[in-house]
């Protein structure tokens, strides 16, 4: 066999050793995605659909009222996507590398761990943004939304979704990794639901109990919301936001240390990872 | 690389190890025989993916569960089966996994010698459980490991991956990795392995095996330590025989055995 094409020094030298494989990592994960139109259907495909439907003449409109106006429709499919892109896909993806033994097999190797949740956390970034871009130039285009020319309004807006991917990457790996049985394919999207509904973002919360919007309010998905609200229709500031306002520094306050919790609970689930632990 | 020396012991259970002594020397290739649970509670242990319950173990010099990346990346394991479910190919994975290994083979030699090359471009999960068992084996071996595991790697195979799995288990040894693989079947065992061991009721109860490849007989050689008395087995199933010997105490054992050589 002739060894065209293939380089023997692959480990990199000691000062890339974390970023180069994670760069890697985000590559592998790309592809996998690529090839995996089930996950690109319910990840990326369905919220663009659901804006899409937006346009449409009877549906739009009974859409757009649960949502409670045209942009907060808009901005509560960006929110649910970074769920679907961060949390949502990367359990998934992750529990079939936990039940195929992938994920022991890189715990055989110098690959850092760390390195590995890097790809996870690159893809997820990576897929938020394209969705959440695709999503806001859907919405100017289909229902007038304004995007503010406010350099710092994106700014804010960046910082948000970095750091709801991030949590939401670090709690999808922990749940992939979680021994017991209950963390299936259909319990992750009904997690979802569950709190992109208590979260005030899909629907209007006006039209929500009270009890339902304050199930929500631990929850990461509620303060992504209320940012990408305060950031995409500042005009728009209802009583529901109002009640947990303070500015921006509690939402980054909040998504940071769910993306802290994230992070370290996904390393500790693969770390702890035995085959007697399944 | 020093050999490796396991002391286990775990309470109840058909998965049982209880108070196991194995040596195995660097180079050696050592079949394990008898109950399945126990060679796989074995092998995990080894591999550093089971707790132990006690005892004194080293794989390569460190005690495999607190052992760290490097000597992870020393050890090559093929767990027991379970079906891909990644979409990329059995090319990419191979490549990717040499990738994060200090000295890898050439991926494309490695996919060769397991008869991989002319679906090195088919995702794994759409491969043949024949050519997933030998993706895993090529995944165990692209990183040259200096200890491989392989829990069942030929179980319920066709003869050509049979086949292409012991060569590669053969060339491995040849460039000095020591092997440590169960089976249940005493004939890979004496085509394979340097030596057997028979697990029952968790404990070791044959040392020693078949011996080189004897091209005269088809018959199994053992010698059995059991109650500190040394006996000889030729033929026979010796899985079977030592499940038997699990049920009976020591002195029985003997006797039934050295009725068995006489």
């Amino acid at each position: 066999m002739s060894a065209v094409g293939w380089r023997p020094a692959t480990m990199p030298a000691q000062r890339s050793r974390w970023i180069l494989p994670a760069v890697w990592r985000t590559r592998l994960e790309l592809r996998r995605l690529g090839r995996e139109p089930v996950a690109l259907l319910t990840t990326l495909g369905l919220p663009v659909l659901v804006q899409l439907a937006a346009a449409l003449p009877r549906v739009g409109p009974a859409l757009t009222a649960v949502a409670g106006g045209t942009g907060r429709l808009t901005i509560g499919l960006v929110t649910i996507g970074i769920m679907l892109c961060s949390f949502a896909n990367i359990a998934v993806g992750t529990s079939d590398e936990v039940m195929d033994g992938t994920l022991d097999r890189l715990r055989g190797t110098q690959l850092p761990l760390s390195a590995y949740l890097a790809g996870k956390a690159m893809l997820a970034l990576l897929t938020s943004l394209a969705l959440a871009a695709t999503l806001l130039v859907l919405g100017m285009v289909l229902t007038g939304l304004t995007l503010p020319d406010r350099p710092a309004a994106w700014g804010w807006l960046a910082l948000f979704l970095v750091l709801g991917t991030v949590a939401g990457t670090g709690l999808g790996v922990a749940a992939a990794a979680e021994p017991r049985t209950w963390m299936t394919v259909p319990a992750v999207y009904l997690v979802v639901a569950v709190l992109a509904l208590a979260s005030g973002s899909v629907v209007d919360p006006q039209r929500m109990p009270l009890w339902v919007s304050d199930f929500g309010l631990p929850f990461p998905v509620r303060w992504l919301g209320q940012g990408l609200r305060a950031e995409l229709l500042p005009g728009q500031v209802t009583s529901f936001d109002l009640g947990t306002a303070g500015g921006r520094w509690p939402v980054v306050g909040v998504l940071a240390a769910w993306a802290v919790v994230g992070l370290v609970q996904g390393l500790r689930g693969i770390r702890r990872m035995r085959d007697d632990a399944r | 690389m020093r050999g490796l020396q396991k002391r286990s012991r775990r309470t109840a259970g058909r998965n049982d190890v209880d108070n196991l002594d194995l040596d195995v020397e660097p180079g050696e290739i050592v079949a394990l025989l008898g109950q399945h649970g126990s060679q796989a509670t074995l092998l995990g242990i080894l591999a550093g993916r089971m707790h132990r319950d006690g005892g004194y173990v080293r794989v390569l010099g460190s005690d495999p569960e607190h052992a760290g990346a490097s000597w992870r990346s020393s050890i090559g394991v093929v767990a027991s089966q379970r079906a891909h479910r990644l979409p990329h190919t059995a090319r990419e994975l191979v490549r990717e996994t040499a990738r994060w290994h200090r000295a890898p083979r050439d991926p494309d030699e490695v996919l060769y010698d397991l008869g991989l090359r002319p679906v090195r471009h088919v995702p794994a999960r759409a491969l043949s459980p024949d050519q997933q068992r030998c993706l895993d084996v090529a995944l165990a071996v692209v990183g040259r490991p200096q200890l491989l595991l392989l829990d069942g790697p030929t179980r319920g195979l066709g003869t050509a991956a049979t086949r292409d799995i012991h060569a590669v288990v053969r060339s491995v040894r040849a460039a000095g990795t020591t092997v440590v693989l169960s089976t249940s079947s005493p004939e890979e065992a004496r085509l394979l392995a340097d030596r057997a061991v028979v697990l029952a009721g968790g404990r070791c109860l044959a040392l020693d095996g078949p011996g080189r490849p004897d091209p005269g007989s088809a018959a199994v050689r053992l010698s059995w330590t059991c109650g500190g008395v040394v006996l000889e087995v030729y033929g026979g199933d010796p899985a079977e025989l030592a499940t038997e010997l699990a049920h009976d105490p020591a002195g029985g054992a003997s006797t039934q055995l050295l009725g068995a050589t006489a």
